[in-house]
């Protein structure tokens, strides 16, 4: 069930469903000819016969698309953010918890190679407790612009702020194994003029066992330079800082 | 800006402190055409004495003498921040032009003191915030000026390292105001300097990571929101372990551009505009001065300022009344932490 031009090697056997067909034109033929794989126009016939779902449609469908595969007893593996609001991530909770089906998020930074080994640190306590975090996520102005649905705030649930604070937010939630107790976040005058929603903002957070952290997300930079899933730990008395 | 001194006779330098501060400021001294440091004087007559014999300089242990001698045109001030008002007073009460070390002091109403003491005796009072002297930071702000970037929307800055190591005294919130007074003031008074406009809100997360049995804080993170809606934050640590270098890192983001700094780097500035990518070397941020380099030393070109200010009677950029901004809004930031809530600054 994805309507995507990218589509993640060694899926690309995985039937798509062709939800889309009127509203974005020839492009899901497009990608079941390059990818070889059947294109579906009715979405319950594309899931009676499948085992689990990928949702990498926009943001704002993810709720009902979740729903949909879970009520058919698929597994779900959903794209980032879960859905646009929390009552619908609420349901969809409480949806697998009654279906007994595997959901996961795409929180694709857990899978890096830096993060990975930043998290091993900290776990072995090579820097003590972790103290403090800042991290930053920053994409080229014009990539979210070339995707519509990117910068429209109904379809993907807002701008920078939701997509990327649920990257950062999840690594700093992984790394220090506490929960977030306050947040203040202020967005910043946009740098792009044209869009609809915000392309910037600086958050500051305080979880539940006194760890601070920061995040910086915004799609600002020039192009030919961005960072993406940056984020530098400062520990305790060890006093040690792992750095990206 | 045209460092240049007109020598018509020499300016004497009263240097108060003997610390790290204090060395730093006499070894510029003593290359800056036209300037001669009188004397030193320290509280500590031993730590002055032995001082003063490494640097082959004068020793007055008599305040009151150094301070009344006729040679002396500046006082430079050195000192721990605590004592900044006291020996700005006296300095500008004997009819001395004064530069001290940033931040001004520890209370607006010291602050305000000092500015007002110094308009009535109508001396020159610079209070020294050298980052506006660093080349690539002052190769950032006419970058800005230019319009390099457009308008600026978004400011990021760090400057995070382990606490100094020569003195105690900073890691005495009495005495130094902690690492927001101290160090994030740096980058508070440059995001100032840069946008020609005091920011209308300013939070801050304020708190002692590692330092648990002094009190003082350690680590802040500030957001300043400036009246255009531009966002500025700011990192300040003296958290980090002491193998940690020190770290100053700029990010300022235009409309049009962007433009980093990073002291660590061998290229410390990089501008990205539509145009492409620009690399600022070390050498290309030196000043010429009639066919020379000048040394890209800050504190050199700080010192150079306000002697050529003293010596040609020109108004000190760098006046309490611009220190006085800095220090409103990193006391701003220890309020908002103490607080939880952003606090509106006004005026």
């Amino acid at each position: 069930m994805q309507i995507a031009t990218r589509a993640p090697r060694g899926l690309c056997r995985t039937p798509i469903w062709l939800g889309f067909m009127k509203r974005i034109g020839c492009l899901p033929h497009v990608f079941a000819d390059v990818h070889k794989i059947d294109l579906f126009s009715n979405l319950d016939d594309l899931l009676r016969k499948v085992d689990a779902v990928i949702i990498t449609a926009e943001n704002s469908l993810h709720h009902n698309y979740a729903i949909r595969a879970i009520e058919y007893g698929l597994n779900v593996l959903c794209e980032k953010p879960m859905t646009t609001s929390l009552t619908d991530a609420d349901d969809v909770v409480r949806a697998v918890n009654r279906s007994g089906v595997k959901f996961q998020m795409c929180y694709v930074m857990r899978y890096h190679t830096v993060t990975r080994v930043a998290k091993s640190l900290l776990d072995e306590g090579r820097i003590g407790k972790v103290l403090a975090m800042v991290g930053s996520n920053r994409v080229r102005r014009d990539l979210p612009i070339a995707r519509d649905w990117f910068v429209d705030k109904d379809r993907a649930g807002g701008g920078a702020i939701m997509d990327h604070t649920v990257h950062l937010s999840d690594l700093m939630r992984w790394y220090t194994g506490s929960e977030v107790e306050e947040v203040y976040t202020v967005s910043g005058r946009n740098i792009n003029p044209n869009i609809g929603v915000e392309d910037n903002f600086s958050t500051t957070l305080r979880f539940e066992n006194g760890t601070l952290g920061h995040i910086d997300g915004s799609w600002a930079y020039s192009s030919g330079y961005y960072t993406w899933g940056r984020c530098g730990a400062r520990g305790d008395w060890e006093r040690g800082r792992s750095d990206d | 800006m045209d460092l240049r001194v007109t020598v018509t006779s020499e300016l004497g330098v009263a240097l108060l402190g003997y610390g790290f501060m204090g060395s730093t400021h006499l070894l510029s001294w003593r290359l800056i055409e036209g300037c001669k440091v009188i004397g030193v004087w320290g509280r500590n007559a031993s730590r002055l004495n032995s001082f003063c014999e490494e640097y082959g300089v004068e020793a007055f242990h008599d305040l009151d003498k150094l301070l009344r001698d006729e040679r002396v045109d500046i006082v430079d001030i050195c000192t721990p921040t605590y004592t900044h008002h006291e020996l700005t007073v006296m300095s500008i009460e004997a009819g001395k032009n004064v530069i001290v070390e940033k931040p001004i002091a520890l209370s607006l109403n010291e602050a305000d003191d000092m500015i007002s003491k110094s308009r009535r005796a109508g001396v020159k009072f610079m209070v020294a915030h050298v980052l506006r002297f660093f080349p690539d930071y002052k190769r950032v702000k006419e970058l800005v000026e230019q319009r390099s970037i457009g308008n600026v929307a978004s400011l990021r800055a760090h400057r995070v390292g382990p606490a100094p190591s020569w003195s105690s005294w900073f890691l005495d919130k009495n005495k130094s105001g902690g690492v927001v007074i101290d160090l994030a003031i740096h980058d508070i008074d440059y995001f100032v300097w840069l946008m020609r406009s005091m920011p209308v809100s300013v939070y801050a997360k304020v708190t002692n990571l590692v330092h648990k049995d002094h009190d003082v804080d350690d680590y802040a993170l500030i957001t300043l929101v400036f009246p255009d809606g531009a966002v500025g934050f700011i990192e300040a640590s003296w958290a980090m372990p002491s193998s940690f270098p020190f770290t100053m890192k700029l990010e300022i983001i235009g409309d049009n551009g962007m433009l980093q700094l990073d002291n660590r780097l061998s290229i410390p500035l990089r501008m990205w505009t539509s145009k492409g990518e620009e690399t600022f070397s070390p050498e290309s941020l030196q000043v010429r001065l009639g066919g020379q380099f000048l040394p890209l030393d800050p504190f050199y070109r700080e010192l150079s300022y306000f002697a050529k200010c003293v010596k040609e009677d020109i108004d000190v950029e760098m006046s309490g009344e611009e220190a006085r901004k800095s220090l409103l809004l990193a006391i701003a930031a220890l309020k908002s932490s103490h607080s939880n809530a952003p606090v509106t600054v006004s005026g």
